[in-house]
């Protein structure tokens, strides 16, 4: 069996561009665009067609809007606001084979955010072939499975 | 077949090699804690390198590979950072992979080149097994 020394050893710097002599770094105005993008994004996101209002999500799962507030403070279920113009929810939270799982996954993930948990639901995971959480709970994904993915997407 | 049947190369790194990793800055009751090393809870087998029976430790040689890995590897549009850190350790004892396994903790290495200067996904062809056995991690 070979060994081999690895030789990175010997260059511990962050590679960048020696020849052209630029800052590695974004600039502030490249920052700023990321931040405006970042921005933009989560607007197109929560006017997305698959959004509710939280009265609208109160009489969609027959409890008050009080108490979507308070699932939604806790954890139990998923509203993310932008630039404070009330919560939207995704409308697809409330079925079976999800709705159930949202309280274990917050407390797994360590966050009640609901940017956060919405990130970790619709975005694809290579533990699970490449599907997003919220796919393979559609899909027959055992719960746990997606639990123990929060868990150390939480640490 | 089993991974020690295709007889990969042994890969050592000299002592002194700094290894960055991104980790939540206060432990959780869940976490595994090693030397420093703040690690999710043994057996979810979340990454590609994860073991059934043993902690495992992602490391990358710079920061940028740390959070590229860690945070950026996957397709999504919102990450959070807070209750994060990047994490710069030094090793005081040469580093290779441990070809019988059973130590404290799997070490997986997260080499430069992983990260790919096109942001490509790395391939296990990219990464080195290493466990280190009183390595000081």
């Amino acid at each position: 069996m070979n060994t081999l020394t690895f030789p990175l050893s010997t260059v511990p710097e962050i590679p960048r561009d020696k020849t052209s002599g630029q800052d590695p770094y974004a600039s502030e105005a490249q920052t700023h665009a990321l931040l405006r993008f970042g921005a933009q994004y989560r607007l197109q996101r929560i006017q997305a067609a698959d959004m509710i209002t939280t009265d609208e999500a109160a009489a969609l799962s027959g409890t008050t809007r009080v108490t979507m507030n308070a699932w939604i403070k806790s954890g139990r279920c998923i509203g993310v606001s932008h630039l404070r113009r009330g919560y939207k929810l995704p409308r697809w939270q409330f079925e079976p084979f999800i709705f159930p799982v949202l309280a274990p996954m917050a407390a797994a993930l360590g966050s009640t955010d609901g940017w956060q948990l919405l990130a970790f639901l619709e975005s694809p995971h290579p533990a699970l072939d490449g599907q997003s959480p919220r796919t393979a709970l559609e899909q027959g994904t055992p719960a746990q499975r997606v639990i123990d993915l929060a868990t150390a997407e939480g640490h | 077949m089993k991974f020690k049947d295709l007889h990969p190369p042994i890969l050592e790194l000299a002592p002194g090699q700094t290894f960055h990793r991104v980790q939540l800055t206060r432990a959780r009751k869940t976490s595994v804690r090693v030397n420093g090393l703040l690690l999710a809870p043994t057996g979810l087998q979340s990454g590609r390198f994860c073991l059934r029976a043993e902690a495992t430790a992602y490391l990358a040689d710079s920061e940028l590979t740390a959070l590229y890995e860690s945070m950026f590897r996957r397709d999504v549009h919102s990450r959070s950072l807070r209750q994060r850190r990047c994490l710069g350790r030094s090793h005081p004892h040469p580093l290779r992979r441990h070809a019988g396994g059973g130590g404290a903790v799997r070490v997986v290495y997260l080499a430069r080149h992983a990260r790919g200067a096109l942001g490509r996904e790395s391939t296990p062809e990219d990464l080195a097994f290493l466990s280190e056995p009183g390595s000081g991690f």
